[in-house]
């Protein structure tokens, strides 16, 4: 097991273990004001010290965890569930499906896709559920291109022909065998796009558009201590810290992952 | 008698993976002449690339080499890599099987030529201009058709080979070795890559080294030839003699197995049962796993008791005055080969 | 007269390039031109051609995989690409394929015994499963495998065995054609020579009729009784193996039999017939000649005028060429 699989996949789980247990436990109740005890510093009874309001920050950053990590998880499962279909059937048919679809996702492409996500919920609405919509939509061209990509290929193997002269259709064929043999690719694509979501939702959120309060998020947390910079600099690096942890450990699961499962350097080793 | 160009000498090499030790070349022995045509035939992981790339000076540095390569004078397997960079390209050449990985897809075929002459000869750039265009008439792709502004992808295999024999001769090399050069080609533009071949090993004097699995492309391209069987020369001797004595049970066996072989004296009688090939048996010893005694004892229709105590040494049957008739067999076949 | 088991008439196929440019008209290039062939049942017939000659698309065209503009395909005198989906299915139980390349012929992640079960799955799906686990037994052992392979993954066999798993996935629907593109090319000699011995096996075991597609002269002459030459998308030459191989009469035919490296021929004799290699891929747009007579050494000027039609030479033996 190489050591970026290692790394990553214990800050992976251990944030969302932190996410996990929020739903059951926090110290604190990540939205209680307690004024009297704002912008402490961090200490035993305040692991990560408190905000403005003097709310717990580890709570907070325990629950904006589960909420960066559901929306990220939408997101990307919006993103693959019809990225890689739509690619999918491209490559399979080919021709003018395949023109249209591959000229969709340049569409998709050619708006920049932070400040679309941010039109989007500007005009449904700020809220966590739009947010999940407006970066999945952005997930889509980048399945679809992938898995289009990687299918080609495939699909001019021995193997696809050999089921083609078994009468086995278009679907079929294409999972059963196109699917599998491209499924290295996609997780680790999907470890990548989650980490990009991750960061997508904080930016959503600390521009207000994303998760609403009272609910915490990493984003909104960040902007809240913008306006404490001078007087508690740790409110900001603590959300930082959190974002760059997630973001690290997605993308050195992602590397670890695709050595783990590509087929050509599992065979050189 | 003259020094050998190049003389390899119990030349042996091995991999450790882990606990296991692969045994890929043991025991190599061979000179080459100038001027020679050398063919070096097996099947796939026999060593016979191996032995190549032994030459060239490119084996991974995992691999351990013992024995040595005299290579006018000096020992290959001892040189620095700096003094090794000098040689290869220079003194020897190679060609590989597939021209279009070997060619550099984004280099006009002009440079790539010149690169070489450049780089070892010092040439100019405007000498060097004046090669490549000598060179690509040499190798059969005139003016104005070709010239050295084309690349790789607008050629065809056939051509891009010639680009290749072109970019080995840039230097004039002493030795020339050539791998597979034409199995990726179609019989009509390999036979005009054989003749080319042919012909600048005579033009030039450089010794020719063919390495192939084409029992038919060495019995027309060369004058001696070995036959390399799990990593071990089996049998050794003038082209002539080898295909006529077929000593080595493996050598009759290769040939018997072969279409061309077969094809011969093979007719249908008609509406009768298809005549069948003479196949050998199993497979290739595992280079981890070579028995400690002969290595084809286990496919052989002629094996006995002794085949399976020792490995036979390479020995020579029929002396030669300058190329002895060797098998590495304790019971070498005589007699007309039963094709 | 009896139909034959496989009938192609006529077949052209095109292919439309990419275009050079959004605006510019498709191109299209003709890969077949008009290819007929018969081939009896229990038969063998061998497709001969170079690179781009266009036998592979004929086989694919064989195979049903890809419609051509003109002519048919006639299996047992139906022709395929006049069925409907569920005929076609039922049809293509009496025709399989095997292709050269051993290690991308197998799906790396599907256990031999779900590889060649597919075939049987696909095409007898309205059929009672019960007797699958015995037929892939039976044509494991036909092939010389142990039963114990069907539990295996492809990338536990060797080359040849691997070879011999394609060769049981294509059997395994009892076909009557088997068509097979380059089937031992990427073997070695002595393991190309098993593959072939047990094809010869199965022929006569199961009386397969095979469309046998090589470049390689010699394996064709093992394995074929008929073979057709093929050059630029035209059959040249077709007849008898043995015949063809030993008297040919088609300049291009002739020149691929002297092309090829005979062990004990002595050193190589320079300078023979084919006229340089100018004339690469350049005969898309072939004239109203012969399609050959850039190269051919035998070239008259009546051949740069009118294309040769095959004509019969001899029983059963046809040449495309005034001067055959």
């Amino acid at each position: 097991m190489s050591r970026s699989l290692l790394i990553g996949g214990l800050v992976t789980a251990a944030i969302v273990g932190m996410a996990l247990v929020s739903l059951v436990w926090t110290p604190y109740s990540p939205t209680a004001i307690n004024i009297a005890k704002k912008l402490q510093g961090p200490s035993l009874t305040y692991w990560l010290g408190t905000d403005a309001f003097g709310r717990d920050v580890f709570s907070m950053i325990m629950v904006g965890a589960r909420n960066s990590i559901l929306v990220s998880v939408v997101a990307v499962a919006v993103g693959a569930g019809i990225g890689v279909p739509l690619g999918a059937l491209a490559a399979a048919r080919g021709g003018m499906i395949d023109n249209f679809v591959m000229r969709l996702t340049d569409l998709a492409f050619a708006f920049p896709a932070l400040l679309t996500a941010v039109i989007i919920t500007a005009v449904f609405g700020p809220g966590a559920f739009n947010a999940m919509l407006a970066i999945g939509i952005f997930n889509i061209p980048v399945f679809a291109r992938l898995t289009r990509g990687s299918s080609l290929g495939l699909w001019k193997r021995e193997y696809v022909l050999a089921a083609r002269c078994a009468g086995r259709g278009d679907i079929a064929i294409t999972l059963d065998h196109v699917l599998p043999n491209i499924g290295h690719i996609l997780i680790v694509q999907a470890t990548i796009q989650f980490a990009l979501a991750i960061v997508a939702e904080a930016g959503l959120s600390y521009v207000g558009l994303g998760t609403q309060p009272p609910q915490p998020s990493w984003g909104k947390m960040l902007n809240d201590a913008q306006t404490y910079i001078y007087q508690a600099p740790l409110l900001a690096v603590f959300p930082g810290l959190a974002i760059t942890f997630a973001v690290l450990g997605l993308n050195l699961l992602g590397d670890g992952l695709r050595d783990l499962l590509d087929p050509r350097i599992r065979r050189q080793r | 008698m003259n020094e050998p160009l190049l003389d390899i000498r119990r030349l042996t090499a091995h991999l450790q993976i882990g606990q296991k030790r692969a045994e890929l070349l043991s025991d190599i022995s061979l000179t080459v002449h100038r001027g020679e045509r050398l063919g070096i035939v097996g099947e796939s992981g026999c060593g016979k690339s191996l032995t190549a790339l032994a030459v060239m000076g490119l084996l991974p540095a995992r691999m351990t080499l013992g024995g040595s390569i005299l290579f006018d004078g000096s020992d290959l397997a001892r040189i620095d890599e700096a003094a090794m960079c000098d040689l290869r390209g220079r003194r020897i050449a190679m060609v590989f099987q597939e021209p279009m990985t070997a060619l550099n897809p984004i280099k006009s075929i002009g440079a790539q030529i010149a690169e070489g002459i450049r780089l070892h000869l010092g040439a100019s750039r405007a000498v060097a201009e004046d090669a490549v265009r000598r060179l690509l008439d040499r190798v059969g792709l005139p003016a104005p058709r070709f010239n050295g502004d084309l690349y790789p992808h607008q050629l065809s295999g056939g051509q891009r080979q010639r680009v290749m024999i072109a970019l080995a001769l840039a230097c004039e090399p002493d030795l020339l070795i050539a791998d597979e050069p034409t199995t990726a080609l179609d019989v009509t533009v390999q036979a005009q890559i054989l003749d080319l071949i042919d012909d600048l090993v005579d033009e030039t004097g450089m010794a020719l080294i063919l390495i192939t699995h084409d029992l038919g492309v060495v019995s027309e391209m060369t004058e001696r030839m070995v036959v390399m069987y799990a990593g071990r020369i089996v049998e050794s001797g003038r082209t002539e003699d080898v295909f006529r004595q077929m000593s080595h049970p493996y050598t009759r066996g290769l040939f018997s197995a072969s279409p061309h072989g077969a094809a011969l004296v093979a007719r249908r009688p008609l509406g009768g049962p298809r005549r069948r090939l003479a196949s050998i048996p199993g497979v290739v010893p595992d280079p981890t796993n070579r028995p400690s005694h002969c290595a084809f004892a286990d496919r052989c229709g002629f094996a006995q008791d002794d085949c399976r105590a020792a490995i036979p040494p390479l020995s020579v049957l029929w002396p030669h005055e300058s190329i002895d008739h060797a098998a590495a067999c304790f019971h070498p076949q005589r007699g007309k080969v039963p094709a | 007269m009896s139909t034959p088991l496989l009938e192609v008439r006529n077949v052209v196929r095109d292919y439309t390039l990419p275009r050079p440019s959004l605006f510019s008209r498709p191109v299209a290039l003709r890969v077949l031109h008009g290819v007929s062939l018969t081939l009896g049942a229990g038969q063998s017939l061998g497709i001969v051609g170079e690179s781009g000659s266009g036998k592979s698309t004929l086989a694919r065209t064989v195979m049903a995989l890809d419609r051509p503009q003109e002519g048919e395909v006639r299996i047992d005198g139906e022709n395929l690409y006049a069925l409907s989906r569920t005929d076609l299915r039922a049809a293509r139980r009496k025709f399989q394929a095997i292709f050269q390349d051993p290690y991308g012929s197998l799906d790396p992640r599907h256990s031999v015994r779900r590889i060649i079960s597919e075939p049987m799955r696909s095409l007898e799906a309205g059929q009672p499963g019960t007797s699958r686990s015995d037929r892939i037994g039976e044509v494991l052992d036909a092939v010389g495998l142990s039963p114990a392979a069907a539990d295996k993954y492809p990338h536990e066999f060797s080359g040849g065995q691997r070879q011999r798993i394609a060769i049981a996935r294509a059997l395994v629907t009892r076909p009557a054609l088997i068509v097979a593109d380059e089937p031992v090319s990427a073997l070695d000699v002595s393991v190309q020579a098993q593959v072939l011995n047990l094809m010869m096996d199965l022929q006569e075991r199961f009386n397969l009729a095979y469309l046998f597609i090589s470049h390689d002269l010699g394996v064709v002459r093992v394995i074929t009784d008929r073979v057709a030459v093929i050059h630029l998308g035209r059959i040249v030459e077709e007849g008898p193996t043995g015949e063809v191989f030993d008297g040919p009469r088609h300049p291009y035919t002739q020149a691929l039999v002297e092309a090829v490296p005979k062990p004990f021929a002595g050193r190589r004799q320079r300078g023979r017939s084919a006229k340089g290699h100018a004339s690469v891929a350049a005969s898309g747009a072939a004239g109203a000649g012969c399609p050959y007579e850039p190269q051919c050494p035998l070239a008259q000027p009546l051949c740069s005028m009118e294309a040769p039609a095959l004509r019969l030479l001899a029983p059963e033996h046809s040449a495309a060429c005034h001067f055959a």
